[in-house]
Formats: structure tokens, sequence, C-alpha cells
């Protein structure tokens, strides 16, 4: 196992509905999430910035 | 915790201060445990987290508060785990392979300590096979992050705890030195974003997610020289040679998890959430977001800041926004007691005919935040 940050941007629009839901289903696309949190919302193009750490087998 | 009485269900608060992000309250070593108290004192049950109760050397034994890992923290909010509270949990140790001699005698000591002088339980040691290579970073945010080199170590060790008979497990990772002297310098000055915190989270959450066991982590680190200056709200991580007692404190009465057990009357689940309180600023953690598709009440404090800017109002989050934690009390006081804020103010909104115009448009249901 390795653990690997990253980050994603994500449509506000697309996810506001159920974020949490929305957050951890583009993450499994990376990995495990392990810890993540939405860290900054651009208001101007409407998007939400995610940093997290997942985990991926080595 | 306290008996409910026959028609009224114990009143359950969350306070949440996310961990290495700066919080003027909370960010610094463990100086958001008088928030803790205060609040544990006007509520029934007090759920937090580690980085909230933690204080290095200092702790302070909370009877109605519930000490959950970050990760278990978000399960539960989720609705996916519930909390089983305890008489006693036994506590295992897992030192980091890299810990130097000196050093890991220093957290024995600390071990031995709480056993005589406390009367905890802790099972026999473990040290890593491998050292648990901790790396630090910090992002775009300004949030800080790290990873580890050898996460199966830490599960291997922590498996080893748990087959002795450990029902909590307390992690010491031997922590970098080499890290920026300014962000060092400026937390030590209680300013700044603790540059360890974001590494700490990942390591307790590995565990947690691993086992379903509480978990917590004291930083291995050696002593810093002298500085008559610092922050009184950094001063807890100066006093000692380890930051290992209050995680040991922690755990010996952290709720377990409840993951498919049968539910048992005194588990706490999700749905019995009346209230969470949160930065302002820090309102995209998974656990704020769960609780946003409930029922409870999300309390935003405003001078709580922090270097984010991720607000209720940025997410679509139904919150009532006040200035301070001293607000926030009178906010759950009150809510605990079925008064509505709008009562407690020099003049009282008239009742309007459905569909009128509102005299707030906060909380769904109290309608007290977010002032036109």
């Amino acid at each position: 196992m390795k653990t690997e940050f990253i980050t994603l941007e994500l449509n506000l629009a697309e996810i506001k509905a159920d974020c949490r839901q929305a957050v951890e289903e583009r993450l499994r696309t990376r990995g495990a999430p392990l810890r993540w949190a939405i860290t900054h919302i651009d208001n101007e193009s409407q998007t939400a910035t995610v940093e997290a750490v997942v985990t991926q087998a080595s | 915790m306290p008996e409910p009485f026959a028609n009224h269900r114990p009143y359950t608060a969350m306070v949440v201060v996310p961990t290495g992000i700066g919080a003027a309250i909370g960010g610094y070593a463990g100086d958001a445990l008088p928030l803790a108290r205060a609040m544990a004192s006007t509520v029934d049950v007090f759920i937090t987290h580690p980085n909230v109760m933690n204080g290095a050397q200092l702790y302070w034994p909370i009877p109605n508060a519930l000490y959950v890992e970050g990760y278990g923290l978000d399960q539960f909010a989720a609705g996916r785990w519930g909390l089983r509270p305890v008489h006693r949990n036994r506590v295992g140790i897992v030192l980091d392979q890299a810990i130097e001699e000196d050093l890991r005698w220093r957290h024995l000591q600390a071990a031995e300590a709480t056993r005589a002088t406390l009367g905890l339980d802790l099972t026999d040691y473990v040290i890593t096979d491998r050292p648990l290579g901790v790396e630090l970073r910090t992002a775009a945010s300004g949030a800080t992050w790290g990873t580890i080199q050898n996460p199966d170590s830490l599960l291997r060790a922590g498996e080893r705890l748990l087959k002795a008979g450990a029902d909590a497990i307390a992690v010491i990772a031997r922590f970098p030195e080499d890290t920026d002297d300014d962000a060092l310098q400026s937390y030590r000055q209680g300013q700044g974003v603790d540059p360890l915190a974001g590494a700490e989270a990942v390591i307790s959450h590995l565990v947690v997610r691993s086992f379903q066991v509480p978990c917590a982590h004291a930083p291995a680190l050696s002593p810093l020289p002298l500085d008559p200056t610092i922050s009184p709200k950094s001063a807890a991580e100066e006093i000692g040679y380890t930051f290992l007692p209050c995680v040991l404190a922690g755990l010996s009465k952290a709720p377990q998890f409840v993951t498919n057990a049968p539910a048992q009357a005194t588990d706490i689940w999700a749905e019995q959430v009346d209230a969470l309180v949160i930065p302002a600023t820090a309102c995209g953690g998974s656990a704020t977001l769960s609780l946003s598709q409930s029922r409870t009440l999300i309390i935003a404090v405003e001078d709580n800041t922090t270097t984010l800017n991720v607000t209720p109002e940025a997410l679509g989050i139904s919150a009532i926004r006040v200035g301070s934690y001293l607000e926030a009390l009178g906010i759950l006081a009150a809510h605990k007691a079925g008064v509505h804020p709008q009562s407690l103010g020099a003049v009282v909104p008239k009742l309007e005919e459905l569909g009128g115009k509102k005299w707030g448009v906060g909380n769904r249901e109290w309608g007290i935040g977010n002032r036109e």
C-alpha cells in the first residue's frame, strides 16, 4: 500500500446535491479515500478544489 | 453521561475544529480544550475529536465527552458507524522504528506514568518493523497534509496489538525536524498552520479505517530550545519530552465504533446529533457535509478564522452564523431548552401569513442565521 496526496477540481453544480458522496465517488477513481476536504471555492468558475490523501495498492 | 429524564432524550452536540488549517482557536497546542469544557457543560453528550481535546502533557477528563478520531467521526456523521461509550479501553502503543533510543525511553516512561499515576490499562508495546517514513506537505490552500512511506508496517504493528488484546491504538511516529523554520517559529508564536497536523491525521485515519478501533497519534520530536517568547497557545507542547499523556488519557475512554454489531440502547448515531459547531470558513469537511443533509443545527463561528474560505453559503449549507464561541454556547443552551433565539431579543418579530417575507433566511428550523 502507498499513500498519495492528490487534488481535484469539481464542478459545484454537479456536487451540491450530495457533496460528500459526490466527492468520495470522484476520489475513488484515484484510490481509497483516507482524508479529504473541500479547501477552496472559486465563485467565478463555480468550482470546488478538493485536497485529499488516498491509498493505493503498491 | 447524565441519566435522561423519562421524557427527555440527551441533547447531543458535536464540535469540529479541522486540524492543519491554522484555526485561530484549536489550531495550536490543545487551545480548543477550554471550548470543549464549556460546551460539554452545556449539553448532555459532547462529541469531538483528538485535535480539540489533546494538549500534549495537558488534558482534562470530561465525563460526557466522546473522543472520536477524525476518520471515525466522518463515518459516524455519514451514518455508517455508531459510537458505543465504554468504561475503559486497554490501549496498545505503536512506536515508529525511526525513533532514537533516548526518545523512545522518554515515551515509554510517559506511558508507564499513565499506568502508575492515572491507572490506565496498557498492553505491551510494539516497534514497527520498518521506519514509517513520515513526509510533510503544505498544499496550495495553506493546509498541511502528509504521507507515510511504509503504511503496511504501521498496520502490521496495529494488528499485533489487537491480537495482544488492545481495544485502542496510540501511534508514536518520528516526525522530520527539517521542516520550514519560519512555519515552526510562527506556530510557536501562536500563528500560522501546525506543520505536523495534517500528517498526524493521515496516520490515525489509516489505523481507524483499517481496524475500526479508536486511535490517536503523538509525534516524536526532539525537545526545542527554550524560547521565552512563545505564545501561551503553543506552550503545552513545550513543557515535556512527549505529547503522549493526553492521547493515552483520551483513548482510555474513547467510544468503540459500531460497524455491524447489533445496536445497543447506549449506542449513539448521527441522527441523534442535535447541533454541530464548526469554524465558518471550514465547512468543506466530510462530517459537516454529511450532517448538513440532516436536521442537525449547524452553527458556524466567524472568529475562529482559518487559512480556508469555504463558507456554508458557498456550499449551500443552511447554518446559523455567530461571531464567537461564547455566542455559540448561548445558541446551544437555547436550542437545548427549546427557546427560540428570537425570543431573547428586544424585539420579537410578528407572525406573518405563511409565504410572506421572513425576518431571516438561515437555518431552516430556526430562521435566525445569515441575517438580511
